[in-house]
């Protein structure tokens, strides 16, 4: 498997997480490709406006908590 | 002495007359000339009138005739940009809808974020709904 493929088969899995089961999204955003666009920006909008900086503290302590986990053994390897 | 001067008054009458006469004709000629004269005074100034009148007509057709041309030209033009605009938005739709069938996943990823970061900057701009 390519990284391209890796990384869409990423994308898919997380929009499987968040619609729900059942759901075939692929097939639907295929028969309606511009009302899917429309529908996904105006649920980033809302969702940008509503929750945008909860959003972004969330994702930046997620990243943040990543790098020291992987950075961690080094450090601790040359600190030791 | 009354057959003497019946010859006398009778010539005086006469003279009367004919110097009646000459200032009736004087007159008329006047007349005549002052006629005359309105006339053609009166033919100058229609005919004046007339020349004013047609190039005012021919001025207003070719004022028309450039107002008919310049509105066929913007109408032809905005005709043709509504056209290109329309075939370049067709265009658009159908690689974007070929974009999105190619990769559906990626493609509502990137309109969420673009919508995400649009919300964020509304939020920025106007405040939120809640505070």
């Amino acid at each position: 498997m390519t990284e391209l493929q890796e990384r869409e088969s990423v994308i898919d899995e997380l929009i499987d997480d968040l619609v729900p089961a059942g759901m075939d999204w692929e097939r639907l955003v295929v028969t309606y490709p511009i009302p899917a666009l429309l529908l996904a920006a105006i649920g980033g909008f809302l969702l940008g406006r509503r929750h945008g900086p909860e959003i972004i503290a969330a994702v930046s302590g997620f990243a943040a908590a990543e790098v020291s986990r992987n950075v961690e053994p080094f450090l601790g390897r040359e600190a030791g | 002495m009354a057959d003497k001067a019946k010859p006398e008054i009778s010539e005086a009458a006469e003279m009367a007359r004919e110097a009646i006469e000459d200032g009736v004709v004087s007159a008329r000629e006047r007349f005549q000339r002052l006629g005359d004269e309105v006339q053609s005074k009166y033919k100058k100034v229609s005919e004046d009138v007339r020349k004013g009148a047609e190039r005012a007509s021919q001025e207003i057709r070719r004022g028309a005739e450039r107002a008919r041309e310049t509105y066929e030209d913007v109408a032809e033009t905005a005709q043709r940009s509504y056209h290109r605009a329309r075939s370049e938005a067709g265009n658009l739709s159908r690689e974007v809808s070929l974009y999105v069938r190619d990769n559906p996943g990626k493609a509502l990823l990137i309109a969420a974020g673009v919508g995400f970061v649009l919300g964020l900057l509304a939020r920025g701009r106007g405040g939120s709904d809640e505070e």
